[in-house]
């Protein structure tokens, strides 16, 4: 049974990730920010550049960003900015246990530590779940939401830096230090150990209960890791000795108990008998808390909001329904924004219901840059003279100035201090340690949401004002809509009558994935559709063939895919891991996918892109097989889900079932012969004059087209682009990739035109910068619904061959006729066939060109036809065109004998440059055992009309003048 | 290198020169009809086919340079004494699969580089069923030029060597082949392989075709057709251009 995605992992868009509580001014987001140094000799693991660390670190933050709980901040983003410094946006609250001891000094009350200290353990324990140790703790990473809920912050710094290993600064605040880390080796340092955040919870709660700094009063760095390291486990008791504060503190006679036992635990020098996060959480200290809380908040559904919404109160009401958005203002509420009080909740509702991630998605639309604002707030390009040492060390003292210019609290200074050899350094070290100070503070920067919130009230408002009606009024025009084409399967296009097209498709959509205040209002609406698939399916297939929001574009992709039951079930099962033969292929091609991509590039990236093909080889098992090109189109869908390997291999899988099926097997020559002979047959169809230009200097689509056909072109252009083709070719049809192939050429036309052969293939080699991909898509949708099904290969023309039964329409006639005739065959034709059925929808619509012998042509003949049996086209070209342009299509009969001259007629006509040529695929004599044939057949004596031609002798004067004559039909065509 | 060629548009290829446009727009205008040369590289995946060509017409090189879906084509214009050639490389798809697509790019080929990678053992066997199969189905006047990649590797970043020099010059030399070995990270011995191959090219016999009329790549367009298309017969005028060009490249 499949349960719907709905309910689980996929379209939580907004039930994975907490809302958080823009109520508060307090919740803002916080950028946290740092960079290593380019030292080749020193660089972590042989690197030899810094990028390739930035690489490692970016792909390893990406699984922070879906870690969810009431007592983490929650990742936002990290970004890379110049000069390769990484940037950590996460939920940020201005309160710590720092600030209130700071503030209030010593916390006396056991309900509020016993709290507190539970509520680090459940994020600790979450954090464990993920194979992820803070490792950083210290009393300013723990901060405090307006409620006093502990908010752990900072906690992913140790693990997307590989335990430290990818950053020349130490991770960790040195009086924190459990004492087998000081002991430890580098390389142990580095080991994911849960035991020491428990040894700093320890050390964290000594510091609240007493008000006090651990180990204050230490001289030195090294004197401090030396009195921490000197700790000694009492055999018997467990107990900690020789560690004086420590000690006294656990033996003050005013110490609570339980916690007196707490700490004691968490404070046991001996690792092996330090109980771990889980094993805390069922202390005694707890006894009155309930076990296993329910997040609160991770219940919010759309139901809700709506509830809330319909709350009428005056203020503000939005609800995007079915029949539109409904949104109401009041007009006194936007002056009340910058005074937080209880109205002013009722206005920022919109905001509240977004993730953080996508505030601030639209925070960067609306123009933000982190880079910006951290330099308004002073980080980065402050004069040197600033940037002096904070941190002087002399012979073996330490001075810490009072506070730093850009409020590195005396405390941080020590982070960087951790490398120094307990004992006294020598002198080089100092300039070293200096430079290391440079590449990490922890300082965080703060950007308030309320500036993010009053753009978002603003953007739902329905009556905006002039100043941003650029972003939603434009004066593009309408996509071209042609109706004459009715009766062609036009399917899955959103233009396809005129009355329909949705204002918003006239702008352009890089215009549109810029306006902030339209993503909004996309956002909201996918967001809704999404949580109601599949019941909306229908309307999200029509609202995604207008564009669909960046931001979701993963999840509706999925949905447009049919991606249905637990793909993560399905995902598991099949095996990734076992080697084959392929994984050679695998390890040479995935190093240089796409690899200007920062998540691709990473090695997180390399491992997650092989083990999506790997396993997708294992599903298809020996049906498929690798070729190049697949990781490109797999990577596609991996950048876009990267946390979600699962969704990224269905959807992967469902897209190649859709469009590539028969591209991977193994031996694809039949498939892809097939293809390039449609391509040929397509492009003398809709552009005759290019195709019979191309022909005559052979370029040929073997020689350009394979990685366009066999990759859908995402080894041709940058995912930016992709992105983008995709979104159309998900609901478009399976034919649509092959003729945006053509609309390349035609877009290309008078370059290609002017060109030989060669300076032909150099110019496709620069076509992924050139090529328009809206243009281009447009041009193809629109050849989409003027193309005969015949004309396509068999695997994208919708099944149409296999299924002409269904009409009552004879399929012997095709299948015999036209399957018969061998790939290459048709393949030297530059001009396609149509099978019967085609044949008989068109034959109202086009000019029929008959060659028969005269004789045959006026014992009967479809009615309005015309007998050429003549190929000197030169003198009735005219006539012809005249003829030509009262029709859509030009359809050219023979009988058996004549096959030959359809054929030469067929391309003359293309060199001449008639458009929508096409030959009958049957010959006449079997047409006219077809019923439906005979009722177009007419017999009537049809009129002839002569046109004398010239034709040039051998000497001047030697002109002699021909008679041709063109026979037609003179009977008015009966109502079909 | 005392080679008398030099590379037309640039006569100095120093390894930190900037990229510049594409040499055949900003060529001089050379003196004569340039001598055209399809030249088809062949070789393992990942073995830096793609690098190589790259570094010759581009003087450019990239990390992680992307597989080759199918072929690429490039051109570069190299003088040779008094004459110019005019290489039309076709690059093509390293993997196994994409075989049966060779024939349509080195059919008609007056020129083959056989690329494998001098850290990749494997990489030198598959050189040689390359060799074996240009022997047999290619044009029997093909310069062939076999070319151990990635130098740099072995010389500085200590990568150990799996492929032997001498052996590879041995087999090369039994085969009447021209060997080298060059890093097209570092610009190493590149230009050189194009030039000794266009030393060896019988241009006595070849007529300078001033009018670039892609009778070349016709030629290989309409024998790939013919290779992937078995049965298929020349049409129009293409097949007999192509069968005139075959011709002209056989004859010496």
């Amino acid at each position: 049974m499949h349960t719907p995605i709905l309910d689980d992992f996929m379209f939580g868009v907004r039930r994975n990730l907490k809302p958080p509580d823009f109520r508060r001014e307090e919740c803002q987001l916080g950028v946290l920010t740092f960079s290593f140094k380019q030292d080749e000799s020193d660089s972590p693991k042989g690197h030899s550049s810094s990028s390739s660390a930035t690489s490692i670190i970016i792909g390893r933050a990406q699984l922070l960003k879906d870690l969810s709980h009431p007592n983490l901040c929650q990742y936002v983003e990290i970004l890379k900015g110049r000069r390769d410094q990484i940037y950590v946006v996460s939920e940020h609250y201005d309160k710590s246990l720092l600030s209130e001891v700071e503030q209030s000094g010593p916390i006396v009350s056991i309900e509020r530590l016993r709290r507190w200290t539970f509520q680090i353990l459940c994020g600790l324990c979450h954090l464990k779940d993920h194979g992820i140790a803070h490792r950083n703790i210290g009393t300013n990473n723990i901060l405090l939401d307006p409620k006093d809920n502990v908010k752990i912050s900072n906690y992913g710094l140790f693990h997307m830096t590989v335990g430290g290993q990818e950053v020349n600064f130490p991770i960790g605040y040195p009086r924190y230090l459990s004492p087998e880390l000081i002991v430890s080796n580098k390389r142990k340092r580095s080991q994911t150990s849960w035991k020491q955040d428990v040894w700093a919870l320890g050390i964290l709660l000594f510091e609240l209960h007493t008000g006090r700094t651990f180990l204050s009063d230490a001289p030195t760095l090294s004197d401090l890791l030396t009195t921490i390291a000197s700790a000694r486990t009492h055999p018997e008791t467990g107990v900690i000795t020789n560690l004086t504060d420590i000690e006294r503190w656990l033996e003050e006679s005013s110490l609570d108990a339980d916690l007196r036992q707490f700490a004691g635990a968490c404070l046991c020098p001996d690792p092996t008998r330090r109980p771990d996060p889980q094993s805390l959480l069922s202390h005694s200290f707890f006894a009155n808390i309930p076990p296993a809380p329910i997040p609160p908040s991770h219940q919010t559904t759309l139901a809700d909001d709506v509830e809330i919404d319909e709350d009428d109160d005056g203020v503000l009401t939005l609800r995007f329904g079915r029949d539109g958005p409904v949104k109401r203002l009041n007009p006194g509420a936007p002056g009340k924004r910058s005074q937080p009080s209880d109205t002013d909740v009722r206005v920022v509702q919109p905001p509240e219901r977004l993730t953080l991630r996508e505030v601030f998605y639209l925070w960067k639309l609306s123009g933000g840059d982190v880079e910006v604002e951290l330099a308004k707030q002073g980080l980065g390009w402050s004069p040197s003279i600033y940037r002096l040492p904070t941190h002087v060390r002399s012979e073996s003292r330490v001075h810490r100035p009072a506070a730093s210019h850009d409020g590195i609290k005396p405390d941080s200074v020590s982070a960087g201090s951790l490398s120094v050899n307990p004992r006294p350094a020598p002198v080089i070290v100092e300039e070293r340690e200096r430079e290391l100070l440079e590449l990490y503070s922890d300082r965080v920067y703060t950007m308030s949401l309320a500036s993010v919130r009053s753009v978002l009230v603003e953007a739902a408002d329905p009556n905006p004002s002039q100043s941003d009606s650029g972003g939603t009024k434009g004066s593009v025009e309408t996509m071209p809509v042609n109706n004459a084409y009715f009766w062609f399967d036009s399917v899955l296009c959103p233009e396809e009558s005129g009355d329909d097209v949705i204002p918003q498709a006239r702008i352009p959509l890089a215009t549109r994935e810029r306006d902030m205040r339209y993503q909004y209002a996309r956002m909201e609406l996918f967001a809704r559709m999404l949580l109601e698939w599949p019941t909306e399916k229908e309307q999200l297939i029509v609202e995604a063939k207008v564009d669909i929001p960046p931001i979701y574009r993963g999840k509706v992709w999925a949905a447009l895919l049919d991606v249905e039951g637990d793909v993560n079930i399905e995902y598991l099962e099949i095996d990734k891991e076992t080697e084959t033969e392929t994984d050679r292929q695998l390890d040479a091609d995935i190093p240089r996918c796409h690899q200007y991509n920062e998540l691709l590039s990473s090695p997180e990236g390399h491992t997650r892109l092989r083990r999506v093909l790997k396993a997708w080889l294992a599903a298809e098992q020996d049906r498929l097989v690798y070729w190049q090109g697949l990781d490109s189109l797999a990577a596609v869908f991996l950048s876009l889900n990267f946390n979600e390997e699962a969704l990224a291999f269905a959807c992967f899988q469902r897209f190649v079932g859709k469009f590539l099926g028969n591209f991977f097997v193994h031996d694809n020559s039949p498939v892809f012969q097939e293809y390039m002979c449609s391509f040929q047959h397509l492009l003398s169809f809709h552009e005759p004059a290019l195709s019979a230009y191309v022909h005559s200097i052979g370029l040929h689509p073997d020689l350009y087209a394979i990685p366009w056909v066999m990759t859908l072109f995402a080894h041709v252009f940058n995912l930016e682009k992709v992105y983008h083709l995709y979104d159309k070719f998900i609901v478009g049809p399976p034919s649509l990739p092959l003729f945006f192939g053509v609309a390349i050429l035609a877009q290309a036309k008078e370059s290609i035109m002017t060109r030989e052969f060669n300076e032909c293939m150099l110019l496709f080699a620069d076509l992924p910068e050139s090529v328009d991909v809206d243009l281009c898509l447009t041009h193809a949708l629109q050849m989409c619904k003027t193309t005969p099904n015949s004309l396509l290969p068999v695997a994208v023309s919708g099944g149409k061959l296999n299924s002409v039964d269904e009409d009552g329409e004879s399929e012997g006639l095709e299948s015999i006729d036209f399957l018969s005739r061998p790939v290459d065959v048709r393949k030297q034709e530059l001009v396609g066939r149509v099978l019967f059925h085609d044949a008989l929808k068109m034959l109202p619509h086009a000019l029929v060109l008959d060659v028969r012998q005269a004789d045959d042509f006026l014992s009967h003949h479809v009615f309005h036809s015309m007998n050429v049996s003549s190929l000197e086209l030169d003198s009735v070209v005219t006539y012809l065109r005249l003829a030509a342009e009262e029709t859509t299509y030009v359809l050219i009969l023979a009988d058996e004998d004549r096959s030959l001259a359809a054929i030469r007629l067929s391309q003359q006509l293309v060199s001449l440059e008639f458009e929508h040529v096409v030959l009958v695929d049957a010959s006449f004599e079997i047409l006219s055992t077809q019923a439906e044939f005979i009722g177009h057949l007419c017999g009537c004596e049809c009129v002839s009309e002569t046109f004398t031609k010239t034709t040039d002798g051998a000497s001047p004067g030697d002109e002699s003048t021909i008679e041709i004559e063109i026979c037609h039909c003179s009977s008015a065509a009966p109502k079909f | 290198m005392t080679s008398r060629t030099s590379n037309v548009s640039s006569s100095s290829r120093g390894r930190d020169e900037p990229a510049r446009p594409a040499p055949t727009s900003v060529a001089p205008a050379p003196p004569g009809k340039p001598f055209q040369v399809k030249l088809v590289l062949l070789g393992e995946a990942a073995v830096g086919k793609s690098s190589l060509v790259l570094r010759f017409v581009n003087n450019e090189y990239q990390d992680n340079k992307e597989p080759t879906i199918g072929a690429a084509f490039l051109t570069q214009k190299c003088r040779l004494d008094d004459k110019v050639v005019k290489f039309e490389i076709w690059d093509t798809a390293g993997q196994e699969r994409f075989h049966s697509l060779a024939p349509m790019y080195y059919r008609n080929a007056q020129a083959a580089v056989v690329v494998y990678d001098v850290t990749k053992a494997p990489s030198l066997d598959r050189a040689k069923s390359w060799v074996k199969e240009l022997h047999r189905q290619a044009n029997p006047n093909i310069v062939i030029a076999l070319v151990g990649n990635k130098l740099d590797l072995v010389v500085s970043s200590g990568v150990p060597r799996a492929v032997d020099a001498e052996e590879a010059r041995v087999y090369a030399e039994e085969m009447g082949l021209l060997w080298f070995e060059t890093s097209a990270k570092t610009g190493e011995g590149v230009s050189e392989v194009f030039t000794e191959i266009a030393k060896k090219i019988p241009f006595d016999l070849l007529t300078p075709r001033g009018r670039p009329n892609a009778i070349t790549g016709a030629a290989g367009a309409n024998g790939g057709q013919n290779s992937v298309a078995a049965g298929a017969d020349g049409r129009v005028d293409l097949g007999i251009a192509g069968g005139a060009q075959a011709q002209s490249g056989c004859a010496c």
